[in-house]
């Protein structure tokens, strides 16, 4: 008995060690620079990109698709977001708005890291044109 | 029976040339696609022409229930067929292409075990076709006791088959409806399954009619509606209809379906061909569906 008390007293001590000093969290990182290739910033838009149709289009995929990390305005607050390593940014800025469409394109559709790549998910060129219109809505 | 499925696939492809080009000098654009009708490849107990993209696998999970029965106090005894016998299945499909869909299955209740094709040859567009179309075919196999399938028992006796024709219209951002005519075949039957016409002997064969209705709610959320009915057996009795009212969440990668349905079969042969569970006498049941997709 006596044992076993000190089995169970010196386990709960470790523990509780282990969850208060073996812990590290690591702050979310900025996302690193990302250039697209050449092509893609000298690409012509694929569809209107203020037709309000094209736009309305745009949002019911960023809804189903994009909404749970990037958030519903793209400031980067979706649910998901915390979870990630890498901040998801801030579309409404000038930094992000200062882009080419080609440029932003290019990051929707091929992704990098934590981005997944959308061209099999969202396999119509014309619904790839709708997002990066929608999300030339989100400029403050 | 194999004379009618070959039919079957000829009108199915044949219609697809409805829509062809005229010319072969020049091709034009095609119009462009209109958005896919439903979130996902099933619905309730109900195949949708919806597919995945292409290369693309798919984790379905389906479970049905027991049924409440209208006695207020099953609420009770089984908290209104939750704690009651239920069903499962579990599949994995894979999409060969856009317009192509192979599956496997496997279900608790008869241990049936299915492989499916689906495969849509006419999809909607804008100034275009007016609807999409899907053929969608099964085979399962039960694999209870041999002892289950009477005296003369042989391999064959185990397997059954559903061929189905799905017609799909999204006809707003909103609002998508599906009507379809499908054909049951079982090997072997239940000898109290008779035809609704004055016939000695059983029916191995029926016809089922289908129409489901979804509604968008919210950019992400739906309600859904749908019935069912076998037209080759009676009318006003077994196998009953089948009717749903539901609600579906999608994500990118998720769809959520949860529904009040009558029919526990899952295999949609077993749907049209042995409900037991009459709707309108209140023998209803929860169902639920998750599927999961990767992208390869």
């Amino acid at each position: 008995m006596k044992t076993t008390k000190i089995i169970t007293m010196l386990i709960t001590a470790v523990v509780a060690v282990v969850f208060i000093f073996g812990t590290s969290v690591s702050a979310q990182q900025k996302a690193k620079p990302w250039d697209a290739p050449a092509k893609y910033k000298s690409m012509k838009a694929g569809a209107n990109l203020k037709d309000a149709a094209v736009i309305a289009s745009g949002k019911e995929l960023w809804a189903k698709h994009c909404k749970s990390c990037h958030g519903a305005k793209g400031l980067g607050d979706g649910p998901k977001a915390a979870t990630l390593k890498t901040n998801p940014g801030d579309f409404s800025s000038a930094a992000f708005q200062g882009q080419a469409d080609g440029d932003i394109f290019y990051k929707a559709t091929v992704g990098r890291d934590e981005m997944p790549a959308y061209e099999k998910k969202i396999p119509e060129v014309s619904d790839q044109w709708a997002l990066v219109a929608f999300m030339r809505t989100l400029k403050k | 029976m194999k004379k009618i499925l070959l039919g079957l696939i000829i009108l199915f492809a044949g219609v697809s040339q409805l829509f062809s080009q005229d010319s072969l000098s020049a091709v034009p654009a095609q119009k462009p696609l209109v958005k896919a009708a439903f979130e996902s490849g099933i619905l309730g107990d109900y195949q949708t022409i919806a597919l995945p993209p292409a290369h693309t696998l798919e984790f379905v999970l389906q479970h049905r229930f027991g049924a409440y029965n209208g006695d207020l106090s099953a609420f009770t005894k089984d908290l209104m067929g939750i704690w009651g016998s239920s069903n499962i299945r579990f599949g994995l499909n894979f999409s060969l292409s856009k317009n192509v869909l192979i599956g496997i299955g496997t279900t608790k209740n008869k241990i049936m075990q299915d492989f499916q094709l689906k495969y849509t040859f006419l999809r909607q567009r804008q100034g275009g076709a007016p609807v999409s179309m899907s053929f969608y075919g099964n085979a399962a196999i039960s694999c209870v006791d041999k002892s289950k399938f009477g005296p003369d028992y042989k391999f064959v006796h185990r397997f059954s088959y559903y061929a189905e024709l799905m017609i799909a219209k999204r006809f707003c951002k909103e609002f998508s409806a599906q009507v379809s005519i499908a054909w049951v075949h079982y090997n072997i039957v239940d000898s109290l399954l008779t035809p609704n016409y004055v016939h000695a002997g059983n029916i191995n064969n029926n016809v089922n009619i289908s129409g489901i209705g979804r509604l968008k709610i919210s950019p992400q959320s739906s309600i859904f509606v749908a019935y069912s009915q076998p037209i080759m057996t009676y009318l006003n009795a077994k196998p009953w209809p089948n009717c749903h009212l539901g609600i579906e969440v999608s994500t990118s990668t998720h769809a959520f379906q949860v529904y009040l349905g009558a029919a526990n079969g899952i295999v949609p042969q077993e749907i049209a061909m042995y409900n037991n569970n009459d709707p309108f006498m209140g023998a209803i049941l929860i169902g639920f569906n998750l599927t999961r997709l990767w992208s390869f």
